[in-house]
């Protein structure tokens, strides 16, 4: 066995590092029981999928056939479960502040009459627009309710002057808009956030992890002993250190991304290109904590600065509210971000199916990272390796 | 009651002496809210840029691309001659969506039929899509609505009388709280809440951590009760803490304008439990974390899973049982929770009586739970001092 294991060089330090790893609980932790722990509590929490059933409460100040069925079609709907009956308004506004209910329907007073006797009268649906996302889905199902029932009552009247069906189709809708889907054509949340939240994760994992495996050699001056394992080569220590991590978490990105698969994301493009893209944002990563743990020559630093950059980055990708809409301060952030770029790779190669080409930017962006983070990491990195000043720093 | 004052003056001085702490306690709150709302600033998404494919050519379909892109949330980016170049144009990210207007557009509409708009949206962002679906429907229902009712006039009726006729059962949404649907306002006020959260649970931990890994030169005062120590850590934090408080949810919230429907008084008066119960939580957690880096990379990893644990942006009836029911420990379910039906929908107390409770049960718990901790560290102490 331990002629296998060389004195000095790439495999000297590359098991170095699997014995620290082994022996540390926190990278124990971060490289191997977080990053499957993370992707499954993200499934689970998302498990349902499409949404449905949000409570809402009627005030059915009406009550004739017509509102029942007003009623009756709304909670017939996907999004809408009618949860309660109200007396009043005040009381209905209630259920809402107290998060029982996330809207309030109103029927109007002698509304079946008011219908009859051509006079339109509204209905009003009150939405809770703190909970954004509960909300559209209640307003576009509650909608789209009225909606077929309103046409329905107006298909009557027009079939009573003695149209056609098709006739009066046609005379109480002449433009239609057919909303098309091609990309996520279910408009399922969970590709859009948990395809997003998964490679947040990771790249949490993967930063830290690289930090930590880099600085605490400083922290704990442990840089001379790591220096003469790789035979004085500050770039072979390097490499041979960070080798393991890469492997591992390049590993734990391909299993994300069957993972995703196997809950239903489409993949439409590239399946080659997407791995590479995966992996090239672990290395990405890896480059931007090599550049900080040079830079600030200070694990704790380093650390502070990697977790500001990545628990901000949620926030700058573009996911939840696009680049389009960014101000361009905030979308330069985004750029300096290697997870947008992936983001944006995942998606032309997952959702939409675009051409490789269409994606060689993205890619591009992230190897600019490798390469300059890196470069400039691995230029930096053997100064501070060799002098103890930088050592043992707090 | 004694060691109160001594360890109440020992910690605040490990937070004094440790940079990186202090840029916990002070900094992140300072920087945070300076960041977190940058990319949120125009708050609503606007003019998103969409492709036309006019094969009609007649003034109708002319009138209709401009009625398109005279909307809030679309833009008319250019037009294409067929649907294969707009998909290329999709393709390169310069358009977010494709109108198609087929040739019988104008005919199908003299004939009486009605007229099909193909429109192709981007399933990939949730927010493109609404927006750009809702632009081209409303645009499309008005010019259709204008159709309609012109040919009903045509047959006798009055202009008020076409309207009811051509929807006889109108529903009128109204948005209760956040009217304008902006994004900002919807997101970063529940994240500064969490952002309590987390830098108290972290910073403690970092303190405990640091300890741990570097070893403790700031003995437990001789004689002192558990309680007294405990109090004496509470009594740091809470006042640090009320000061945030006022920055973020009287100052900050006053500079973006967010809505502010509770004053500052009552606000302040239902987030006492909610720093109680979180300082006393983070005092519990305090020993898990055995060298410093672990309790920053905790801050980091948690902060996303709570976010959504808490329950606001993922509607909470959506949440499996099992983890709704973790949820119900932190501090910040019901924190945000309560805090956005105060200050967002102008909830009064009563109504969130719950969460208060809930609240304080936690506070009570958790500082039991430190006082029993804190009891054992003399235990620990005891048994050091006789190994040496």
């Amino acid at each position: 066995m331990k002629a296998l294991i060389p004195e000095t060089g790439f495999r000297a330090v590359f098991c170095r590092e699997l014995v620290r790893m082994a022996r540390s609980r926190l990278l124990i932790l971060v490289v191997f029981i977080l990053p499957p722990l993370s992707f499954a509590f993200i499934a689970w929490f998302f498990s349902q999928g499409v949404l449905h059933s949000l409570p809402v409460a009627v005030l059915d100040q009406d009550n004739t056939q017509l509102s029942r069925e007003i009623i009756r079609r709304m909670d017939a709907t996907p999004g809408i479960r009618i949860h309660l009956s109200v007396s009043n308004f005040t009381e209905g506004r209630q259920t809402i502040q107290s998060g029982e209910t996330y809207g309030l329907v109103i029927i109007p007073k002698n509304l079946e009459k008011d219908v009859l006797r051509g006079l339109a009268p509204n209905t009003v649906l009150y939405v809770n627009n703190t909970y954004m996302i509960a909300a559209s889905l209640i307003m576009k199902d509650a909608t789209m309710a009225m909606q077929s029932l309103s046409s329905g009552l107006e298909l009557k009247s027009h079939m009573a002057e003695g149209r056609t069906r098709q006739a009066a189709i046609g005379h109480i809708q002449p433009i239609r808009v057919d909303v098309r889907v091609p990309f996520n054509p279910y408009a399922n949340y969970f590709y859009f956030l948990a395809a997003t939240l998964l490679p947040t994760m990771l790249h949490m994992f993967v930063i830290t992890s690289a930090i930590y495996a880099f600085g605490s050699e400083l922290a704990r001056s442990t840089a001379a002993e790591w220096l003469e394992k790789a035979g004085g080569s500050p770039w072979l220590a390097v490499f041979a250190k960070i080798f393991p991590y890469t492997l591992i978490f390049c590993a734990w990105g391909l299993f994300m991304n069957a993972f995703l698969f196997r809950m239903g994301v489409p993949m439409e493009g590239s399946g080659m290109l997407l791995r590479l893209g995966t992996s090239s944002m672990v290395l990405a990563y890896q480059a931007v904590a090599l550049f900080l743990v040079a830079v600030c020559a200070n694990m704790r630093m380093a650390l502070s600065l990697a977790s500001f950059y990545a628990s901000t980055a949620f926030a700058f990708v573009g996911v939840t509210f696009p680049a389009m809409g960014m101000p361009s301060a905030a979308r330069i952030w985004g750029d300096l971000l290697p997870l947008t770029h992936y983001l944006r790779l995942f998606v032309d190669q997952t959702l939409r199916g675009a051409p490789v080409q269409a994606s060689m930017d993205a890619f591009g962006s992230l190897w600019l990272f490798v390469i300059l983070a890196g470069g400039t990491g691995l230029i930096l990195m053997p100064g501070r390796m060799k002098n103890p000043a930088y050592w043992g720093r707090k | 009651m004694k060691g109160f004052f001594e360890e109440w003056r020992a910690e605040a001085l490990r937070i004094l002496k440790d940079p990186g702490i202090l840029l916990l306690f002070f900094g992140v709150q300072l920087i945070y809210p300076a960041v977190y709302p940058l990319p949120y600033r125009a708050e609503v998404l606007r003019n998103v840029p969409i492709a036309i494919v006019d094969q009609d050519r007649t003034p109708v379909s002319r009138q209709l691309t401009r009625m398109v892109d005279a909307s809030e949330t679309v833009q008319v980016a250019g037009h294409f001659p067929d649907f294969e170049a707009a998909r290329k144009a999709f393709i390169q990210r310069e358009v977010s969506g494709i109108l198609i207007i087929p040739p019988d557009f104008t005919p199908n509409i003299r004939k009486g039929r009605t007229a099909t708009l193909p429109l192709y949206c981007d399933g990939s962002y949730f927010l493109v899509y609404r927006q750009v679906a809702m632009g081209v429907q409303q645009s499309a229902g008005t010019l259709s609505a204008g159709i309609e009712i012109q040919r009903l006039t045509a047959t006798g009726l009055t202009k008020k009388q076409a309207m009811a006729a051509r929807d006889p059962l109108p529903l009128i949404n109204v948005f209760l709280f956040n009217p304008a649907g902006g994004y900002g306002a919807y997101i970063v006020p529940a994240v500064l809440v969490l952002i309590l959260h987390q830098t108290l649970l972290i910073g403690i931990g970092m303190l405990g951590g640091t300890q741990r890994e570097y070893g403790d030169k700031t003995a437990i005062p001789e004689n002192s009760s558990a309680t007294g120590r405990t109090l004496g850590r509470i009594f740091v934090y809470f006042p640090l803490y009320c000061l945030h408080i006022v920055w973020f949810f009287g100052i900050l919230f006053r500079i973006y304008r967010y809505p502010q429907r509770a004053d500052l008084w009552e606000l302040f008066f239902f987030l006492v439990p909610f720093l109680l119960a979180t300082i006393c939580l983070g005092l519990c957690l305090r020993h898990l974390f055995r060298e410093r880096a672990s309790a920053m990379m905790a801050l980091l990893f948690t902060s996303i899973p709570i976010l959504f644990l808490s329950g606001f942006s993922w509607p909470v009836e959506a949440i499996p049982e099992p983890l709704r029911i973790l949820s119900q420990f932190l501090p910040a379910t019901p924190g945000i929770g309560g805090f956005l039906k105060l200050n967002h929908m102008g909830a009064d107390f009563y109504t969130i009586k719950p969460e208060f409770i809930q609240l304080w049960l936690q506070a009570l718990i958790y500082f039991i739970l430190a006082c029993i901790i804190s009891w054992r560290e003399n235990f620990q102490q005891i048994k050091d001092n006789r190994v040496p």
